[in-house]
């Protein structure tokens, strides 16, 4: 058999199955683990059944086979022996014809900052077992199923330290699409993990493999490694007492094309998939081979949950916001000795409302120890700002320190040239997967001219990709000194040389007026000849938006009499690469999203050519609706953007409704009634109501405004709604609220009662006996379709 | 007897049409939205038919509550919160004002033609407009006598104050006379109406 990484380069790998499912399927009852021991004959014999339906890697038997987990059954001083055992039967099953894959799960703990277990001891946990696996000889290592991206950092480091094995990390994202704990989206998973050396990012279980296109597709776009999937067969359902999946192999099998074209490498089932599900994928790779991925090409840093990348040749001047530093500030000071982070809380928010980019992070402070405020700090900003830190300091063990528990992609302020560091800290971040500022800085001190800081920053750049850093993982601060006392010319000479050869730039801005006076004016006037000499970013107040706005309008009039035109060239063609290679179905998804009606029509109807009326709604339209209302409870976009959505959903039902009811289906997933009750004359909420309902293929039968309970009944008996909707708006018409909840509750059995509007709250829903109450239509729209189902 | 304003020309809260349009003070306007609210605030300069009716009344401010005594009759409001409004004035305004229907049923118009986001957008600037129009009128009024300064002016709804007392301006006001009609849970109709008090204090130089 050839080896995994030759075969991973020219062909699809087909992992295997669920082991759980299939042990409880033939009547194990209990941890899988616990099988090794008594059921020994059942997993030899699921492995090789995956191997005959075509897995070439089959997983060990060990998903939970760690100290942790084993300590609930009294096994945990047997991780070793749990571990080689589970890897010999895998390996007597497959003989080799097959990869065997060392499977690694979460051990349930939550580590720091969102838990209290320290990154130390979970490290620990997993070197334990990925050592025994590897002893044990797998050709692999798997770790699935993280909800924590933290925890993975933490795994995937100690297999990856542990063990000289490729390393694969699949984390497991619900139905908004990212992970319960770190609420990290795909991008942040590859964007984080990638860069720690991993073979390998994914998803596995989550959803059914419908979803799961959507991962893939994400995921592919980021990703410089081929992709790991393994999905669910769906979601479960309980059917007479048993838990049963419902994707067919068919729709493995689409899954699998489908995921080979956005980049995946590695395809395979989780719960509930079964033999037949891993057939139909060895059907679908068959002749197929991985994509070639791009490599990233662009400067990004990660949150815990999101990737930002930024456009540094073009669009972005980096903004980091350098408030976040005790020198000079009294009452900085006060808060990170108390280890308060009252102020440093307020000053991070402030920074990020006016547009910081990254935040610089310092807590270099005499008499403290910097190691454990730092640690602490980051671990607080890390999930009470959306923004990415950037950890400046000159400790070493503080960087260490800081670069563990950030459970993100941070910026390292900053590497210099100096013997005694370079080499130390270059490690650190090579460890973390941690891009950072290179000083021109070094043992004979700051470089003064121009060449000779090009010159020290080029060495620095040189060893790190020696480490395997890219130049897109470097910003170059060529250092800027008080103008008071030295000549700044060479500074702005050595960022025009930089940029001309495409580097990024930044430096410490306010350096440069001190000891002048009204330095301000002195800072914002050399932001701007650097700007205009291509500075990428700098390290600044944000709270400045003179500055800011200086510096922007000096990039603009730059760009305009030199680059402007070639930019906007540039920016057409991205427009055209990024049309092409989306899919008719994202580009309709894109265009809900973003409310364009007519687009959406189009597409729909061209659609219709290929697709069931019902794989459009259940497929693109739900889920785009579904993020339309993601985005408005995050508060990425308000009513109107909502609205705009709705109207293009209006008009993609419009064309959609004729063959949905001449494929002899229903038309519309249920009928609301909605009326503002008797004395109310509002009706712009009920109205949204009703728009968003339509959006989302509800039927809605409008009474207006002003209504009686008894117009309302006549209403019922005449359309027999499964849902009537009533707006309230005033105090004074509450009573006429209850009298109609009442009326109704007490007329139809089953009859569905939500109420809405200004006055109406939960209590008055629980007193007046309605069955749905919601804040806004979104929410009513979640609570309704949640209602329906059950 | 309460007189007719004369000519007023609104002015436009943004920021009251913001808060119809579910968008936070801090946040942008989204650019589809903006475009669309500048056209329809010239459509709505077309449609609206501003109008007010204004009374001076004497008040009798208390601690837990406001007397208002006109000509002929007096009336006691319990509320805290317009009794804190209106301290130190011994006279104050009433008035009401109002962008007249065709706004609303243009509104209804675009509604029923499935243009949602303009129909709510349109919402929106009547309000801005309808509030607008208040701040115009109390800016008339604060015009007409330089010995007093007025308070920021207070509706029926705002905290305490009970939107019964809607009966109460309607009695004195009598804004039917330009076209607001109260209905019997104290709606005004038009919609894009407005109704409030603004005490009269007298300025620290008369004083």
């Amino acid at each position: 058999m050839k080896k995994l990484s030759e075969f991973l380069q020219n062909e699809i790998l087909v992992l295997d199955g669920a082991m759980g499912t299939n042990l409880a399927a033939l009547g194990f009852e209990g941890v899988p683990e616990a099988a090794l021991f008594e059921a020994e004959d059942l997993v030899f014999s699921i492995h090789r059944s995956f191997l005959e339906a075509g897995s070439q890697a089959v997983e060990t038997n060990t998903f939970g086979a760690n100290r942790i987990k084993l300590k609930k059954f009294g096994l945990d001083k047997q991780v070793a022996e749990l571990n080689e055992k589970a890897v010999k039967i895998a390996r007597r099953a497959v003989g080799d014809k097959a990869f065997v894959f060392g499977s690694i799960g979460p051990t349930g703990l939550i580590p720091e900052p969102v838990g209290s277990v320290s990154f130390d001891f979970l490290y620990d946990v997993f070197s334990e077992q990925a050592a025994a696996l590897a002893r044990a000889g797998v050709d692999a290592l798997i770790l699935e199923t993280f909800i924590d991206i933290q925890e993975a950092r933490i795994a995937a480091l100690a297999a990856l330290e542990t063990t000289d094995l490729p390393v694969f990390v699949t984390l497991t994202f619900n139905d908004d699409l990212k992970t319960d704990i770190s609420a990290t989206t795909p991008e942040a998973a590859v964007g984080i993990l990638e860069p720690l050396g991993v073979a390998g990012v994914g998803a596995n279980c989550s959803l059914g493999p419908s979803m799961f296109v959507r991962i893939v597709d994400r995921m592919g776009k980021v990703a410089e490694k081929n992709t790991v999937f393994q999905p669910n067969a769906g979601l479960p359902e309980i059917v007479e007492g048993a838990t049963v999946y419902k994707a067919s192999p068919e729709e493995y099998r689409e899954f699998a094309l489908r995921a080979i074209e956005a980049g995946a490498g590695i395809l395979g089932g989780c719960c509930g998939s079964k033999p037949e599900h891993i057939a139909a994928i060895r059907d679908a790779v068959k002749d197929k081979r991985p994509l070639k991925l791009k490599k990233r090409n662009y400067f990004y840093l990660c949150t815990p949950s999101e990737m930002k990348v930024f456009d540094l040749q073009r669009s972005d001047f980096l903004v980091i916001g350098e408030r976040l530093n005790p020198t000079n500030r009294k009452d900085l000071e006060e808060d990170l000795r108390s280890g308060a982070f009252e102020v440093c809380l307020k000053e991070a928010q402030m920074q990020e409302n006016a547009g910081a980019h990254i935040l610089d992070v310092n807590t270099s402070l005499a008499l403290l120890d910097e190691t454990e405020t730092l640690k602490a700090l980051v671990g607080k900003l890390a999930y009470s700002v959306s923004l990415p830190l950037s950890i400046d300091t000159t400790s070493r063990d503080a960087l260490e320190a800081a670069l563990k528990i950030y459970p993100g992609r941070p910026l390292i302020n900053s590497i210099n040239a100096k013997e005694v560091s370079c080499e130390e800290f270059l490690k650190l971040a090579r460890r973390f997967g941690a891009p950072f500022i290179a000083l021109a800085l070094s043992d004979k001190g700051v470089a003064k001219k121009a060449e000779e800081k090009v010159e020290v920053l080029k060495t620095i750049l040189k060893a790190a990709e020696d480490k395997g850093f890219s130049r897109y993982d470097l910003l170059f601060d060529p250092v800027v000194l008080s103008a008071a006392t030295t000549s700044v010319k060479e500074t702005l000479k050595a960022v025009k040389e930089l940029s001309r050869e495409g580097f990024y730039t930044v430096f410490g801005l306010s350096n440069v007026s001190h000891g002048l006076p009204e330095r301000k004016y002195y800072n914002r006037a050399f932001a701007v000849l650097a700007a205009a000499d291509g500075l990428s970013g700098a390290i600044i107040d944000p709270l400045d938006q003179d500055l800011i706005k200086l510096v922007k309008a000096a990039r603009f009039l730059v760009k305009l009499t030199t680059e402007l035109l070639e930019t906007e060239e540039q920016e057409k063609q991205d427009t055209n690469t990024i049309q092409r290679s989306l899919t008719l179905e994202e580009e309709l998804y894109h265009a809900i999203i973003s409310g364009q009606k007519e687009k959406s029509e189009r597409i729909v109807a061209d659609l219709l050519k290929e697709w069931e009326p019902y794989a459009i709604i259940s497929q693109i339209i739900s889920p785009a609706m579904n993020e339309v209302g993601q985005l408005f409870q995050n508060k990425k976009i308000f009513l109107p953007q909502v609205l705009l959505a709705a109207e293009a959903v209006k008009k993609a039902f419009g064309v959609l409704r004729p063959r949905l009811l001449s494929s002899g289906g229903q038309a519309f997933k249920a009928r609301v009634i909605l009326a503002t009750v008797e004395g109310d004359v509002h009706d712009i909420g009920k109205n949204i109501v009703g728009t968003v309902l339509e959006a989302s293929g509800y039927e809605v039968i409008d009474l207006g405004v002003d209504v009686s309970p008894v117009e309302i009944v006549e209403a019922v008996e005449r359309y027999n709604p499964k849902v009537v909707g009533l707006s309230c708006l005033m105090t004074t018409t509450l009573p006429s609220l209850e009298k109609t909840v009442k009326l109704l509750k007490s007329s139809y059995n089953g009859l569905v009662v939500a109420i809405g509007g200004a006055v109406v709250t939960e209590a008055v829903k629980e007193a007046y006996g309605a069955d749905i109450y919601a804040k806004d239509a979104m929410g009513f729209l979640e609570i309704l379709e949640r209602e329906l189902k059950n | 007897l309460a007189k007719l304003f004369p000519p007023l020309e609104p002015e436009f809260d943004l920021e009251e049409a913001k808060n119809v349009l579910g968008i936070p003070k801090t946040a942008p306007i989204d650019e589809t939205t903006a475009i669309v609210l500048g056209e329809l605030r010239e459509t709505a300069l077309k449609l609206i038919e501003p109008k007010g009716i204004y009374e001076l009344v004497e008040v009798e401010v208390k601690e837990n509550g406001v007397a208002i005594l006109t000509a002929s009759k007096s009336y006691e409001i319990a509320s805290r919160r317009l009794a804190g409004r209106l301290k130190g004035s011994s006279s104050a305004y009433i008035f009401a004002v109002t962008i007249g229907k065709n706004l609303e049923e243009k509104v209804n118009d675009y509604f029923q033609k499935g243009d949602y986001h303009r129909a709510l957008v349109l919402d929106a600037v009547g309000s801005a407009f309808a509030e607008g129009l208040a701040e115009s009128a109390q800016k008339f009024l604060s015009s007409l006598d330089t010995k007093y300064e007025l308070t920021p002016r207070f509706s029926p709804g705002y905290g305490d104050l009970e939107l019964k007392v809607q009966e109460i301006f309607f009695e004195i006001l009598d804004p039917q006379k330009i076209g607001i009609q109260l209905t019997k849970s104290y709606m005004m109709l038009p919609r894009k109406s407005v109704t409030a008090i603004s005490g009269r204090i007298l300025t620290e130089k008369t004083k």
